[in-house]
């Protein structure tokens, strides 16, 4: 026999075969379903914002990596994800160049001024999305209408924050809100897609059910509790659950890697501590989606939350 | 019996046979190599010079704690004092080559206290591999409450030591009652991977002094510390060991051995092994001559081709490349992995995307991405705050990590930083 060229390296010598490139095919994947009923809601102006989306995270994310001399690290498709997340959470029919500063937003405050994708402090999709929604207000509260006639104009949430609770409930029967037949940002008004594309990221294990379960816990009883105290005053847990961009939140936001704790302790903590303060800002805040300012509120605390490391083995 | 478990770690994959292959004999090569040292710690010294004559079962080296046999008769053909062992060591290697007779007899009995035959016959322990000798002295002297009675692969449902169990039973209870008889424990367990509890024999009597208890079959279950917690609910930690709780943790094959040599008279000169690969679903258990090189192995074995492009000993996820087929099957191996090129992985200076599987399947409940973070950018003193020292090297947060970072070699790096910190500043 030859003599063999053996090689050596150290061990472990196996490999799980996950990978980023898999986790973000899996998000994109799961928000599929979002995404289709969108575009069968509020018309084929959906795809054209999507593509835009995602093409122009793709071109800004090559060519600060290309600038700045940087190895490209398109394959890991997380711009596609991002991007597709993005426009899920604008507007239907916003003007195009709109989404072309969100995304060049997303890609260069978001993530590649830290150094990429794991170094980024928040959520790189929600920076861009409150970018927007400070710089131009106007557009981002401008919803083109759904195909099927809604009840009203405004999004549910909308209704909530400006009428108050006994509007919503003359409104919006949970059917409506479950399925998703309300006006609303693009892939964000139907729970039952969301969810679904939630319990596949479950299911994959692609994200860890921490974060998504104590978030919905936290926005579940903190506004129950004051729903049994409030006599009518507060809306119940269940819109608070449905409406307002709770869902994706719970599997698609608040689950972004980087800007997330990693420790279980921290997990539950940051989804409860997110759930609560979303409800806050809801009643008594003046911002609408109080579900996207409490997740990128709270993506600060993560350091701290952290620290908060498990007890070792035998100490 | 509900299996027991514990936090973290991974699911093994699933066997496909339903019981463990029962051992093959592997021949004598023509020619042995018997490393003086076969486990970390001090070697033993060679009794004998080049052109010598010895017998089978003839001790050839000899320490104050263990002892290497002659696993035939034969004469020595060369003394290698540059033999570089598994942990990096330079150490002697006696070369041997088989004599011509055919016959390999074994020396009668000799009368002999139980640890002199232990000392004489170089018994081993496992889990890191160490004189049982050693390991018996100072249970004696702590006293033991608690025997456990490890029959767990690493990695694998059905290897060597479920092989040993299922096919070999009464030899090793024949070493459990042995064990008892020495270390006196009021509770014996014998610690199974679930799937052998159904296999075991009900025609072989296992005494009612041993309970035998089914695990889940998860990594790193065979270690010490996920043994004692899962079966005694305590921990301990690592700087110390489980002797401290009144816990001894031996190795089935340890038994067995022990059986062999104290009972039977027999010389310790072969080595149960499974060997897996290259081609994905070979696995064999085998009974080695201790000393063949690894190619001998490979080629009885037909599984000798151009496609062996790694060869591991022990397992998949701790175990060391070796650099030679001609590396000699020794008393410290229990597995040997031979992968194909395309089965190697490989590492990548990614950046930590803080997934958190890691921090999930870590056994220790370490933080693996902060250790390596720490130990990769010089920040030694706060992975030793983290308690790098704690981690065990078992391989599982390098082994989900999707951005392949590789953990346990930054932490091998840390801890060695720290080491030489600890001794410069001793100096
Ligand atoms: S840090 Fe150490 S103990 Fe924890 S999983 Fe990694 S190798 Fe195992
Ligand atoms: S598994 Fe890898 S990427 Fe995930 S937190 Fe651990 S080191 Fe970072």
């Amino acid at each position: 026999m030859s003599e063999l060229k053996l090689t050596v390296t150290p061990s472990p010598h196996v490999h799980s075969g996950n990978s980023l490139t898999a986790m973000m095919r899996d998000f994109t994947i799961a928000l599929l379903p979002a995404t289709i009923f969108g575009i069968y809601f509020f018309g084929a102006d959906v795809v054209r914002g999507v593509l835009i989306a995602v093409v122009s995270a793709l071109v800004w994310e090559g060519l600060s990596q290309w600038l700045s001399g940087r190895k490209l690290e398109l394959g890991n498709l997380h711009a596609v994800f991002s991007g597709l997340l993005l426009a899920l959470i604008l507007p239907p029919g916003l003007p195009w160049w709109t989404i072309l500063v969100g995304t060049l937003l997303m890609v260069l405050l978001g993530k590649e001024v830290f150094g990429g994708y794991g170094s980024n402090p928040f959520n790189s999709v929600l920076v861009a999305w409150v970018a927007l929604q400070l710089s131009y207000p106007d557009y981002m509260a401008q919803w083109i209408l759904p195909l099927a006639d809604p009840a009203t104009t405004s999004a549910p949430m909308e209704v909530f924050t400006s009428q108050g609770p006994a509007f919503v409930r003359e409104y919006f029967s949970y059917t409506d809100l479950f399925l998703g037949r309300t006006a609303g940002f693009t892939g964000q008004v139907s729970a039952l897609m969301l969810l679904i594309g939630g319990a596949y990221l479950l299911w994959r294990k692609t994200i860890n059910w921490r974060i998504p379960v104590s978030y919905l816990a936290g926005v579940f009883l903190f506004s129950g509790v004051f729903w049994l105290l409030g006599t009518g005053a507060y809306a119940d847990p269940l819109f608070h659950i449905l409406a307002g961009g709770t869902m994706i939140s719970a599997f698609f936001l608040a689950t972004d890697l980087p800007s997330t704790p990693t420790t279980p302790q921290g997990m539950i903590l940051f989804g409860l501590g997110a759930g609560i303060l979303t409800v806050i800002i809801r009643t008594w805040g003046a911002w609408t989606f109080g579900a996207f300012y409490a997740v990128l509120i709270f993506n600060m605390f993560t350091p701290f939350l952290d620290k908060i490391a498990p007890e070792v083995y035998g100490r | 019996m509900r299996p027991r478990s514990f936090s973290g770690g991974l699911l093994l994959p699933s066997s496909s046979r339903s019981e463990p292959q029962p051992f093959e004999h592997v021949p004598f090569p023509e020619t042995f190599f018997l490393p003086m040292k076969q486990h970390k710690g001090a070697g033993c010294r060679p009794l004998f010079k080049k052109d010598a004559a010895v017998q089978r079962g003839q001790i050839l080296g000899q320490s104050s704690e263990t002892a290497i046999q002659s696993p035939v008769s034969g004469h020595i053909t060369e003394v290698n004092k540059g033999f570089r062992h598994l942990d990096g060591s330079i150490t002697t290697c006696l070369t041997l080559a088989a004599s011509e007779e055919a016959e390999q007899t074994t020396p009668a009995a000799q009368k002999a206290p139980v640890m002199d035959k232990i000392l004489g016959s170089g018994v081993l322990d496992f889990g890191p591999a160490q004189p049982l000798m050693r390991k018996l002295i100072r249970a004696q002297e702590r006293g033991v409450r608690t025997l456990i009675i490890n029959s767990l692969d690493e990695f694998f449902v059905f290897g060597s030591r479920s092989a040993l169990l299922v096919h070999h039973t009464s030899r090793a209870m024949e070493g459990i009652r042995l064990l008892q008889h020495m270390l006196q424990p009021e509770t014996t367990y014998l610690a199974v991977y679930e799937q052998s509890l159904p296999l075991l024999d009900k025609d072989i009597p296992i005494p009612d002094s041993v309970r035998v208890v089914p695990l889940r079959a998860k990594h790193p279950q065979y270690k010490d510390p996920m043994l004692v917690s899962a079966l005694t609910g305590q921990e301990y930690p690592m700087e110390s060991s489980p002797l401290e709780l009144g816990i001894a943790s031996i190795s089935l094959e340890t038994a067995s051995t022990l059986a062999a040599v104290v009972n039977h008279d027999e010389p310790n000169t072969h080595k149960p092994l499974t060997v897996l690969g290259p081609e994905p679903k070979e696995q064999n258990n085998v009974l080695v001559p201790l000393g063949s090189p690894i190619r001998h192995l490979l080629q009885h074995l037909g599984r000798e081709s151009e496609d062996v492009a790694k060869v591991i000993v022990g397992g998949p996820l701790t175990g060391t490349a070796l650099s030679s087929l001609d590396y000699p099957v020794t008393k410290e191996m229990d597995q040997i992995h031979f992968h194909r090129a395309k089965d190697q992985i490989s590492y990548s200076s990614e950046v930590c995307v803080k997934c958190g599987y890691c921090v999930e399947v870590c056994p220790m409940r370490l933080m693996p991405f902060l250790l390596s973070g720490y130990s990769s950018t010089g920040f030694v003193d706060m992975a030793a705050d983290n308690d790098i020292f704690s981690c065990i090297e078992c391989g599982c947060c390098a082994y989900v990590c999707p951005v392949n970072i590789p953990l346990v070699q930054w932490i091998q790096v840390g801890k060695s930083r720290l080491s030489t910190n600890l001794r410069s500043e001793a100096v």
